[in-house]
């Protein structure tokens, strides 16, 4: 084998490896993404007239495991477990499922957040920026799967129900609610 | 959450207020989260969170008649002369409070620290149980 063509292949191992390390990446200059969406986000392409289809803004932070991780840590920090315990939801309701009453898209979990939702969620605009916003979106989109699970941060262990369950061996998904059979229609 | 010892969660007691110690206990499947209700004829009332509306005989707790509501029941029973002269007796079916969380406000049972851990306690319980919201009302005979 040449040493040239040992040299090429020792800088394609190189640029594989740093390529795979943006899952780490720190990225402190970055403006977050889609920065306060100007437009109305829309829970629903329903309306009056012709359907308006509008692309969802991408989350960069969804790719990034520190940047979820670090949405964790927020989650807890302004206190969003009060209502939604650790996903599983208390006086608000669950965020691990696959329920979404104001949509699962990145711009609509923005939304919610950053303008509150009657009935209890309260709006955090101007009390968290806009990074923190962010990833705080993209570790709530981690809970019920809808993002990679190569970035999902561990949960603590209380909330292991099971040995092995953050496993990726048996990756969650998001079940499917179906009603009880007390309350199905007859 | 966890149940208590040997898995009980709920248990219904008859106590002797001056001996200090209970005269007869009937264990449920669940919390006993609904009100207790006494007949002047020695009848005891009270709802299930799987949905029993049941009368024990106050004396001895045995199971007198029992009757499935569409519901769990956490509401207070009560009792009343209606204008026809007959005594009758409601009871509104409904679960929710915060054992019912789990199934009032479709919490996911994964997360046992849920409704501040009582979804832990409580996981089974949407298998038992959906919303509701109805009043019984039964004439006694």
């Amino acid at each position: 084998m040449s040493s040239r063509f040992r040299n090429a292949i020792v800088l394609a191992a190189v640029a594989l490896g740093t390529a795979a390390c943006d899952r780490e990446d720190r990225d402190f200059r970055s403006a977050p993404p889609g920065n306060s969406p100007t437009d109305v986000v829309r829970q629903s392409p329903l309306q009056p007239g012709p359907m308006v289809m509008t692309s969802h803004v991408k989350n960069e932070y969804e790719g990034n495991a520190y940047a979820v991780s670090q949405g964790q840590r927020l989650f807890t920090w302004f206190n969003c477990a009060g209502c939604h315990a650790n996903g599983g939801g208390g006086m608000g309701p669950a965020l691990m499922d696959d329920q979404w009453i104001y949509g699962s898209a990145p711009e609509q979990i923005y939304a919610t957040i950053m303008e509150g939702r009657p009935n209890g969620m309260p709006s955090w605009a101007g009390r968290i920026n806009d990074s923190q916003a962010w990833q705080i979106v993209a570790y709530v989109r981690s809970l019920s799967g809808l993002t990679s699970p190569n970035v999902r941060s561990a949960r603590t262990d209380h909330m292991m129900m099971n040995p092995g369950a953050q496993s990726l061996a048996s990756p969650e998904r998001p079940v499917q609610s179906t009603l009880p059979p007390a309350a199905q229609q007859p | 959450m966890k149940a208590g010892p040997g898995g009980h969660r709920g248990e219904f007691t008859a106590w002797d207020p001056v001996s200090m110690r209970p005269v007869w206990k009937l264990k449920e499947r669940f919390p006993v989260w609904s009100g207790a209700l006494v007949t002047a004829g020695d009848v005891v009332f009270y709802g299930t969170m799987d949905g029993w509306f049941r009368a024990v005989d106050a004396r001895t707790g045995r199971l007198l008649w029992r009757y499935k509501v569409g519901s769990g029941i956490i509401s207070q029973p009560v009792t009343y002369r209606g204008p026809d002269g007959k005594q009758y007796v409601a009871v509104v079916s409904g679960v929710g409070g915060w054992s019912g969380a789990i199934v009032a406000g479709a919490l996911d049972p994964r997360d046992s620290t849920g409704a501040l851990g009582f979804v832990g306690a409580m996981t089974d319980l949407p298998q038992y149980t959906g919303k509701g919201g109805t009043v019984h009302v039964f004439a006694l005979p």
